[in-house]
């Protein structure tokens, strides 16, 4: 999925200002390109004297010249030396002040967002976009100047030496570079746009393969896999030859004018020589700074394309940075104290898609301390319902009350604090147990992690493993078994010792023995606290003192187990279901 | 976002600078660039030829002075000009040749080492890739593989270019005027000498540079994909804002010095060149102010200088280039060289399994040195069901793991019908098998393909007979956009319980001879669970299939119950048997149905 709007277009002067927040290294890096140029343009001004005195037989003071050359050159070199590290330094520091303003903004990000954007998007915008973004301001503007003082400096020499000769060259050159780079720069942005979503699949491609790893194996369908990559894989690889053609068919013939512009220079002068109006170091000198414009116009095309590049790059950024989160705090947003537990959803409606609720006006009051289970086929909207609760998601219509506050009113971090949630499918980071356990509060007391994980019943595992809490887990903790893992997420919610606790579904790969255990524990644990409860597993619905029961986003039934058997509705059937599956006792 | 020790998980696992010698990567280089040598040999010669032409341009222009303008021939003059345009122009286009060819070359290798390094990928042991974070693997195919890429478009053609050229420049010097040649080439080894050291210099802060760019790529996947964890739990932010600003800083560090060198080498180079230069000058005008020399040889020397310095800084320019693709390409070729542990064996042949008997015999297994399994031993026999129970952690997965030969075991062996796995390809093992695992993972593509996916060549309308044999047209129609709904980067649009529904489907397509139900159902509700089963029972008929269970209302359908615990087998037998000898199942079953809620209620 291609995260799809237009990438921003007006990115130069918002570049600008990253560049201004460096403006001391950059004002240095002005100032060595300046100078660096006109050492540069020294350089031919030598020759021309030396030329003009060997012409008429003078020797005297060659020495002094050559010296001259060469303290120029090196102290050129110094000069260039220090502009190219100080504008790597400042694009590095460019790029990581960037990836930080973007990182942190990520943050702010609702889940929305990374529904619709993939991985591979992502990485490419905090890494190569931002590289490329960080390389385009520091060195190709210091190289833009570079090129700018070059070409009008040279235009101003050659004028001086001979203003018809220079009118000759100029008229030749200019005009040509200008509608080459200028035709290069349309036809090729559009390849480079695409090329930036080809790329960014890639990235997702590779990224799914991996995590799907094991089933793609398990499955035999390497092939399958291999046909997907290389799909993409080819697009890359077109949209690239594309972009190089169109290079190939540019760039030489820019050497072409320059080339012969210079050999028109030398026709034209050599009859101004014979009329004595020229001297013949004059005419090579001429030559010699007509050379010195091919690299600067040239550079101009590589600006071009560069400046191509950073402005599908900056846009892609931009947009990312200036997305909304959809999920955001109220600017006069209060701090939520210390809540009792009470939750009210009022009409809620909500869909991922607007247009197709999943839950279709959902009313509910759950008093402080009440232990609700949310029961209902799947698909019903159990496990959205809860989502909303840490307002990952904002409700369309309705809206949900905490001890009678809107939730929209009160800041994120101090609703999100005071709620535990363990997701149905658990992400585990790949650190130590121990931090993961510690992940929500990281300055967690050994006694601390020791005591949830006692809780959720994987202390004894943990003790098993050699490393024990300080064992690392694999990447998606796959050497864990599923029970394992969820169980160690049940430890990670439960160390913020939550107001409202919610387990969606956590303890469905858990053994029944232990799963009791940990139901029993959790007992003493969560007698305060208000507890939500998704589950299939009718051993788990003991701990709940009332079942509410949802069907297509609506809620059905509400009451105490016997009241709903009683009901014989849903509820009853769903119950027998399971008993009858277990093999009918 | 959680990732703040990414770099110490990093150094737990492989990821430190890999040493590979220069001479396999070029021989290595060589190999892979073989399938385009008629290309390369056409760049060869068009280079070849552009540099003939780079030869005459300065000597054309000693013409155009000396025997046009300083003999004051007008014709002489004009004639000089209209062959140097000329020569400028063949230049210009065999340099378009030159740069689409090298382009072509360069890409293509790009693509071919993509595509070899993803087809490796998937023949890799699902233990080397489930170590790893996923960030690493996204960084060798895509910002790895990029570097490498220069080595061609500025590579060794560059290199052989530029060779003849200084070759060709120096004779024709040698030509005009043998001690001012010696003079002005004798810069020569203080260049060479410059540029081994800088290359050296480059070469190891470029390594430094390839690791920790691909930490940053890790630590960014790890935040994408935990970032959802991450919301819920705002204390985090603060340190993970700093853990990342730490990797960022790194990064940036490792940059800086690696930029620090490379921006010496052009100025250093540019140096010796001056001191070219100026012998030039100094000894040159001497000559000519004494009549020696003309002025317009002086300036073809300047050009001759010029057309072999360029070359020499563009190779050394290059050669630090590749220092840098030199790192990246170590660990793309380590990578590609590992060599799977788990493949198939030289005796391998694709086998048809027809009964679908399974014979577990004296396994062993352990990760790294974590014993699962000691001496495990049992038989599924054709077209049994079987189920095996028992607390997590038992061993049932990994038990899946070695079925399937994702793994293999260090003692023992599993037969198929009395082969060895290890007779079987991969691929005709897995043809005939399937898994549905715990974790459902779906793909970033329609429904459709998802199911499809399981066997690629299935029509739409087999997708739609086994959804319907499985009875979850239903599940097909309540998604937005049916069998076209696009299922969302690590499937969030869909429940767990939807995706493993889909997943469930994916596995049945293949029509498998075994079937390997690991926690297949576990989220869903039991009323879709049981429908599910209902299906099942006609589905499974003539398979063999093993059920990995907790939620024993599934283990229902199996014939046969083993109960796993600490990775040995504690009992045996069929669900009754099991319940009357009063062991662990009977109690894991007590506790799922017994204690609070009065299953005797339920079914009356």
């Amino acid at each position: 999925m291609v995260y799809a709007s237009k990438p921003t277009r007006r990115v130069l002067p918002r570049l600008f200002k990253y560049l201004i927040a460096h403006k001391l290294l950059f004002t240095i890096s002005t100032v060595l390109v300046v100078a660096g140029t006109i050492i540069d343009l020294l350089l031919p001004w030598i020759s021309r004297d030396v030329i003009n005195n060997v012409f008429i037989g003078s020797a005297s003071n060659i020495w002094i010249y050559a010296i001259a050359i060469l303290g120029l050159t090196v102290l050129h070199g110094t000069l260039f030396f220090l502009r190219d590290y100080l504008s790597g330094l400042m694009s590095q520091k460019i790029s990581h002040n960037m990836r930080l303003q973007l990182y942190k903004h990520l943050q702010d990000l609702s889940y929305s967002f990374f529904d619709r954007v993939d991985v591979g998007q992502i990485i490419n915008r905090l890494t190569s976009d931002i590289d490329t973004i960080g390389n385009f301001v520091s060195s190709s503007i210091t190289q833009l100047l570079s090129s700018t003082l070059m070409i009008l400096l040279v235009s101003v020499i050659i004028i001086s030496i001979n203003a018809s000769m220079a009118l000759i060259a100029i008229s030749i050159t200019v005009p040509f570079i200008a509608i080459i780079s200028m035709i290069f720069a349309k036809l090729v942005r559009p390849i480079f746009e695409r090329r930036w979503i080809e790329q960014s699949r890639l990235n997702t491609t590779v990224a799914e393969s991996v995590s799907g790893f094991r089933i793609i194996r398990a499955l035999g369908i390497e092939n399958w896999a291999f046909t997907k990559f290389n799909l993409v894989n080819k697009q890359v690889y077109d949209l690239s030859m594309r972009s190089e053609k169109l290079g190939a068919q540019t760039w030489p013939f820019l050497n072409l004018v320059i080339g012969v512009s210079s050999a028109i220079v030398y026709w034209y002068g050599g009859l101004r020589f014979f009329n004595n109006e020229i001297t013949i170091g004059d005419l090579i000198a001429f030559s010699m700074y007509l050379g010195y414009l091919v690299w600067p116009i040239m550079s101009f095309g590589f600006l071009f394309a560069d400046y191509q590049r950073a402005n599908v790059s900056a846009g892609r950024v931009f947009e990312a940075l200036d997305a909304e989160p959809e999920v955001r705090e109220k600017p006069n947003a209060i701090e939520l104290p210390n809540i009792k537990g009470h939750v009210v959803f009022e009409n809620v409606v909500f869909g991922y898609d607007p247009d197709k609720p999943v839950l279709k006006g959902v009313n509910l009051e759950v008093k402080p301390g009440e232990k609700v289970a949310l029961v209902g086929t799947t698909g019903s909207g159990k496990s959205t319902l809860i989502k909303l609760l840490p307002r990952f998601y904002d409700p369309q219509k309705g809206r949900i009350l905490m001890d009678g506050y809107d939730i929209r009113d009160v800041k994120l971090s101090s609703l999100r604090k005071q709620i535990g949630i363990v997701h149905q499918d658990i992400f585990l980071f790949p650190m130590s147990i121990r931090e993961n356990i510690a992940y929500g509060k990281p300055d967690a007391t050994y006694e601390e992690i020791e005591k949830v994980s006692k809780i959720a019943r994987i202390h004894d595992f943990i003790m098993s493993l050699p490393g024990k809490y300080d064992t690392v887990i694999g990447e998606r903790g796959v050497t864990l078994s599923g029970g394992q893992r969820q169980r160690l997420a049940i430890a990670r919610a439960l160390i913020l010792n939550p107001r409202i606790l919610i387990l969606d579904d956590s303890t469905s790969s858990v053994d029944s023995e232990t799963e009791k255990e940990i139901c029993e524990a959790l007992k003493e644990l969560i007698k305060d606290k208000t507890v939500f409860i998704v589950t299939q597993r009718l051993s788990t619905l003991k701990l709940a003192d009332r079942i509410v029961v949802l069907d297509d986003g609506r809620v059905v039934e509400d009451g105490s187990h016997d009241e709903l058997i009683a009901k014989n509705g849903l509820y009853a059937k769903i119950y027998k279901s399971q008993i009858l599956g277990s093999g009918g006792v | 976002m959680g990732w703040h020790i990414m770099h110490r998980v990093e150094r737990a696992t492989d990821e430190k600078p890999v040493e590979v010698p220069t001479s396999t990567l070029l021989k290595w280089f060589l190999k892979i660039l073989a399938p385009m040598k008629f290309t390369i040999l056409a760049i060869i010669l068009i280079a070849m030829v552009s540099i003939g032409l780079n030869m005459v341009t300065p000597y054309l222009s000693k013409l155009i002075i000396d025997n046009g303008i300083m003999a004051m021939d007008a014709n002489a003059l004009a004639f000089y000009v209209i062959l140097t345009i000329l020569a400028i122009a063949a230049s210009a286009l065999l340099t378009a040749l030159r740069r689409y060819l090298t382009a072509y070359v360069n890409q293509r290798l790009l693509f071919d080492l993509r595509r070899k390094t993803f087809q490796h990928l998937m023949e890799t042991d699902v233990h080397y890739v489930t170590q790893r974070p996923s960030g690493r693997m996204i960084s060798l195919v895509t910002n790895d593989i990029a570097a490498i890429g220069e080595i061609v478009t500025m590579g060794a053609i560059e290199f052989l270019v530029g060779a003849s050229s200084i070759v060709g420049a120096i004779y024709m010097m040698l030509n005009m005027h043998l001690t001012l040649t010696l003079a002005v080439i004798s810069t020569i080894p203080m260049m060479f000498l410059l540029t081994r050291f800088l290359a050296k210099k480059a070469r190891e802060v470029f390594r430094e540079t390839r690791v920790k760019v691909s930490q940053l790529t890790s630590s960014v996947e790890q935040s994408v994909s935990g970032a959802r964890v991450a919301q819920a739990f705002t204390e985090r932010r603060n340190i993970d804002v700093q853990s990342f600003e730490r990797i960022s800083r790194e990064t940036m560090s490792t940059r800086v010095k690696a930029i620090l060198v490379s921006s010496l080498i052009r100025p250093s180079l540019d140096s010796v060149r001056a001191l070219s230069f100026a012998i030039l000058i100094g000894y040159g005008g001497l000559l000519v102010a004494s009549r020696e020399f003309t002025i317009g040889g002086l300036l073809a020397f300047y050009g001759y200088t010029e057309s072999f310095f360029r070359p020499i800084i563009m190779i050394t320019m290059f050669y630090t280039t590749l220092q840098s693709a030199l790192a990246a390409a170590e660990r793309v070729y380590v990578f590609l060289n590992t060599e799977p542990a788990v493949k198939d064996t030289p005796y391998a042949k694709d086998l048809e399994i027809n009964d679908g008997e399974i014979v577990v015999e004296n396994v062993s297994f352990s990760y790294d040195s974590n014993m699962v399994f000691e001496n495990i031993s049992f038989k599924v026999k054709a077209g049994e069901i079987l189920a095996i129970v028992g607390p997590t952690g038992a061993g049932k997965t990994t038990l899946a793991n070695l079925m399937l030969r994702l793994y293999d075991p260090q003692k023992g062996r599993i037969m198929i019908d009395g082969h060895d796995l290890r007779e079987f390809t991969l691929s005709s093992l897995h043809r005939a098998t399937a898994l549905v695992p715990q974790e459902p993972i779906l793909f970033n593509d329609t429904v459709f393909e998802n199911i499809r996916a399981g066997f690629p060549e299935a029509s739409r309308e087999q997708v739609e007979n086994i959804v319907k044999s499985l009875g979850l047209e239903k599940l097909i129609e309540s998604l937005p956009q049916g069998y076209d709904t696009i299922v969302a980067p690590g499937g969030e649009n869909l429940s767990v319980g939807q995706r493993q529904l889909i997943s469930f489907a994916r596995a049945m397509l293949k029509n498998p001879r075994i079937l390997i139900l690991d926690e297949a159902t576990s989220s869903l509700d039991s009323r879709t669970e049981y429908m599910l089963q209902e299906a099942m029972v006609k589905l499974l008929k003539g398979r063999t299939c093993i059920i990995i269970a907790h939620r024993l209302a599934t283990v229902k359908l199996a014939n046969r119950i083993i109960v796993l615990d600490n990775g040995r087998i504690v009992e045996e037998g069929s669900h009754e048997q099991l319940l009357r000898r009063g062991g662990l199942y009977a109690k894991l079953y007590e506790t799922q149905f017994g204690v609070s809620i009065q299953p005797s209620v339920a079914v009356s």
